[in-house]
């Protein structure tokens, strides 16, 4: 839209006569000049409204944030909303313009005006005119749907007209003589009909170039004047074309000197508006030397186009997804980067729910928190960030964070949410964890406990190493300084603080080797290398040392292991195999008791066997090299129970493995956890009639947790600390079989995988390993 | 068959006693010889030292060849029998108490025809035995040693 209407050319001829002035009762008019595009005479007339409102932003200067967030709203429904409608009342005053122009040059209407002028004269043709030009005007209004057409000589006295039209008004003959004198195109509203909106164009009756004319020189033959019902014809447009609004008013208004003159006759009639389809019509922000004029019914829009700007650049630059909402949590704005972030194409959004943009089970959460904030507005800029799933478009989901802050205005409450997709943070905090688990391993296995001391505040934080090298309970243990020398050997305890005192006070490394005393009375030498740290380098150093001692460690790990798998079962099988032979070869020489005692040996010796290859694969399980990859659970659980049914077919277990649960880790290693724990629940289910063993994934604070499930004999939940530990066992070898490393396996698998694992349980009642990684 | 013999590489006297029984109650009548170590392993497969007037184009019916050995690794014989020409289409077949998986990778790495893990229960050693002499005695199809010493 132009900014600057009031610099079209027009020619000297199309100054605009003063309009009709919207203080007088008898009738409001627009006029539009000639030659200035009436496209350009309305997009005048919003740039108008627009400067206007600048000039009231001025005004309001002191208006809160939450005040632009809602001239955005308004600005970004209604500027297409007004554009749209200008568009179209403009497109069909053109229209009707051309149409009246070319009825005012059609031969048929000149001749008859010829025939008019000739007919005051001594009446040389007297069967000429008006009789012939009935028929055409009345196609006319019947096409056009006109509520009357005319034909006026010079002087508005009437040539012609259609048939069924009221006779010329006095004030249409006052609008035809302006236009006789002025030769000028006008519209003119024409208040006198109580139960219609009409209006006129009027379009001057030229002749054709270079024809013997009766007027003189340069002026119009007369005028064609066409009246039509507003409410039939342009009010349509403002109100349903385009976007339909119920609520909406539309302006079409212009300013005339000091008046304003506008294009709306509704809005002197208030009965007639209302009687129309609840049509409200004409909104007014005026401004007249710098007073505010408020239009006496609500301001539903407020045009603020700089300020709308300002904000709507704001959001469209935005790093997070801005959205706003109304009171009802639909979608009423979406900047670009939410089309980007969520793939829907922002028309999509308008009007959907809020949580359209939230995964399924964010949802309630979301909308929760929603409402909260819609019903307390204290909750502004207080509301913690939340952490729920985002859905895309195309179904995925990914966690974001959302910062809602609500905007008080006159139509209501809405909320701004500002959408962060806080993926790549998820995974820094993942890396971290999983790094920090890895690091306690490390620790555990290189038997390296580290800590560190606040001096100022005698506050020490000991790695889980620590507490195992001494003894302690982490959770009732303080570790202060104090308690630390406390725990030492009192012959050393001297040696020790004064060292560590050397170290603080001078900033020192000390490298010294004591001993301590852990609580149940043993003694333990410990080698203790400390610093102030000073330099990060020292400790990456360090680093690189431990993880070299812990590549020695394994690699020595590595070496017994295949030892102990060559040489150990040796002797196993030699003792299993002479027992046999002799029961086989001596049978005869003894007795039961005798063959009895061979049995337990070969019993014995086989069990010692499936020790020593479960305390291998446990140490497999750790020197495994992992790879990650998609593993389909369902499908290995799938494959683990058909295998245990065939290992014992007579046995009718119900099996129920949930479908789809994927997790990304070592095929190998999860195959081996999921074998040890599906193996449990069809062992420990063994006593039940109807044994039930379940595979499946549920969602714990955000958190996929995979789970195997059985209704066996259970466990006391008082040893549940023991459950992982190898070689612990919570049932007697004659109740179940077992090495009491399958247990211990999993944890250092899942470990592995920087997950968790526990176990819920209680005697008789089945139990629940579950597991994240 | 029953004229062929088989290789047992075996330096532990109670698994070679063990093996030797498991052959028998199987009903294999084939002459077992029976090499301490690698070294004695190689010098029978290739007719050296105290095998030097062995015809080495006499192959053992199967070479069963434990991994952990003295001297000479099992896994060193097996590299050996596969790089020779005169040797190279041999069956062998490791039997042994490892099944830790660098073994048996290497092993078939190495071209080993198959790897068999020694069971601690005897019943299932002499299962194992038997299937062993099954297919190796009987079943397959032996190689043809090259002609050419």
């Amino acid at each position: 839209m132009s900014s600057e209407p009031s610099n079209q050319p027009s020619s000297g001829r199309d100054i605009s006569p003063s309009p009709v002035r919207a203080t007088k009762p008898v009738a409001r008019s627009v006029i539009v000049g000639r030659r200035i595009r009436v496209g350009d005479a309305w997009a005048y007339f919003l740039a108008f409204v627009l400067g206007v409102a600048l000039l009231a932003a001025f005004v309001g200067y002191h208006l809160t944030s939450s005040y632009r967030g809602e001239m955005a709203y308004w600005k970004a429904r209604q500027s297409s909303v007004a554009y749209d409608r200008a568009q179209r009342v403009s497109d069909w005053l053109n229209e009707r313009r051309a149409d009246a122009e070319l009825f005012s040059t059609r031969p048929s209407v000149q001749d008859a005006l010829r025939a008019h002028y000739n007919s005051n004269r001594p009446a040389k043709r007297p069967t000429d005119g008006p009789a012939d030009l009935t028929p055409v005007l009345d196609q006319m209004a019947r096409v056009y749907r006109y509520v009357g057409v005319y034909v006026l000589d010079h002087d508005a006295q009437v040539v012609a007209q259609s048939s069924g039209s009221l006779p010329l008004s006095p004030l249409l003959k006052e609008i035809g003589q302006k236009v006789a004198r002025t030769g000028m195109f006008r519209m003119d509203l024409l208040g006198d009909a109580p139960d219609k909106t009409l209006a006129s164009l009027s379009v001057p009756v030229l002749p054709e170039p270079g024809t013997a004319e009766a007027r003189p020189s340069g002026q119009p033959l007369g005028v064609a004047l066409l009246v039509f019902d507003a409410a039939h014809t342009l009010f349509p447009l403002v109100i349903r074309e385009g976007v339909p609004t119920r609520t909406g008013e539309t302006v079409l208004v212009r300013r005339e000197g000091n008046d304003i003159v506008f294009f709306s006759p509704l809005r002197h009639v208030p009965a007639g508006s209302r009687s129309r389809e609840g049509l409200a019509a004409g909104l007014l922000v005026l401004l007249l030397g710098g007073i505010l004029v408020f239009h006496r019914r609500h301001v539903l829009t407020r045009v603020l186009k700089q300020e709308g700007e300002k904000f709507r650049r704001l959001l469209e630059s935005a790093p997070d997804s801005m959205v706003v909402a109304d009171s009802e949590g639909r979608i009423v704005l979406a900047n670009f980067q939410t089309e980007r972030q969520f793939g829907h194409p922002r028309d999509e959004l308008l009007g959907q729910p809020i949580e359209t943009l939230a995964a399924e089970r964010s949802r309630p959460e979301y909308r929760e928190r929603f409402h909260r904030h819609a019903a307390d507005l204290s909750y502004q800029h207080s509301g913690p960030c939340m952490a729920p799933l985002g859905l895309r478009k195309d179904g995925s989901e990914f966690p974001i964070e959302v910062l809602m802050t609500p905007l008080e205005s006159p139509e209501g409450v809405f909320l701004i949410s500002a959408i962060r997709d806080i993926t790549e943070r998820k995974q820094a905090e993942e890396t971290l964890r999983k790094s920090k688990a890895a690091l306690e391993e490390a620790q555990q296995i290189a038997h390296l406990g580290t800590w560190d001391l606040d001096i100022a505040n005698d506050r020490a934080w000991w790695s889980d190493e620590m507490y195992r090298i001494f003894g302690v309970d982490a959770e009732s243990f303080v570790p202060t300084l104090e308690a630390s020398i406390h725990c030492m050997h009192p012959d050393d305890r001297e040696l020790v603080a004064s060292v560590l005192k050397e170290a603080f006070e001078g900033a020192k490394p000390y490298d010294i080797d004591y001993r301590i005393v852990r609580p149940e009375g043993s003694e333990r030498a410990v080698h203790a290398e400390e610093e102030i740290r000073r330099l990060n380098a020292e400790l990456e150093q360090r680093v690189v040392e431990r993880t070299a001692e812990l590549a020695a460690a394994n690699k020595e790990l590595e070496a017994f292991a295949y030892s102990v798998s060559h040489d150990l079962r040796a002797p196993l099988r030699a003792i299993d195999g002479f027992s046999q032979a002799i029961v086989e070869d001596y049978s005869e020489k003894l007795d039961d008791q005798g063959k009895g005692y061979l049995a337990r040996t070969r019993k014995a010796a086989q069990r010692m066997a499936d020790l020593i290859d479960d305390m291998l694969s446990l140490s497999r399980v750790t020197r495994w090299e992992m790879q990650r990859e998609q593993v389909d659970l369902s499908a290995l659980a799938g494959h683990i129970v058909a295998d245990l049914r065939q290992s014992e077919p007579a046995r009718n277990v119900e099996a129920v493995i949930a479908g789809g649960v994927v997790a990304h880790g070592d095929r190998r290693l999860l195959e081996i956890a999921l074998q040890n724990l599906l193996g449990n629940a069809w062992k420990f289910s063994s006593k039940q009639p109807r044994a039930r063993v379940e595979f499946g994934m549920n969602n714990r604070n955000g958190q996929t947790v995979y789970f195997v499930r059985d209704n066996g004999a259970g466990f006391d939940m008082a040893y549940a600390d023991k459950l992982f530990g190898a070689f612990q066992r919570l049932h007697a070898q004659g109740e179940f079989e077992g090495t009491g490393v399958g247990l211990a396996t999993v944890q250092r698998i899942i470990h592995r995988h920087g997950g968790r694992v526990w176990g819920e349980s209680a005697v008789g009642k089945g139990a629940t390993f579950s597991f994240t990684l | 068959m029953d004229d062929k013999v088989i290789l047992l590489v075996e330096d532990n006297p109670d698994d070679e006693a063990l093996t030797l029984r498991a052959l028998k109650k199987n009903n294999f009548m084939n002459e077992v010889v029976v090499a301490r170590d690698g070294a004695e392993a190689l010098d029978y497969l290739f007719a050296m030292n105290r095998y030097a007037a062995r015809d080495i184009r006499e192959w053992p019916a199967v070479v069963l060849l434990d991994l952990k050995l003295p001297k000479v690794s099992g896994l060193e014989v097996l590299r050996k029998i596969r790089s020779d020409e005169r040797t190279r289409a041999m069956s062998v077949v490791i039997l042994t108490s490892s099944k830790e998986e660098q073994d048996v990778t290497e092993s078939y790495d190495l071209g080993v025809n198959s790897y068999v893990r020694k069971p601690v229960d005897f019943a299932k050693f002499v299962e194992a035995v038997k299937q062993i002499g099954l297919y190796w005695l009987l079943l397959n199809e032996p190689p043809i040693p090259p002609r050419r010493a």
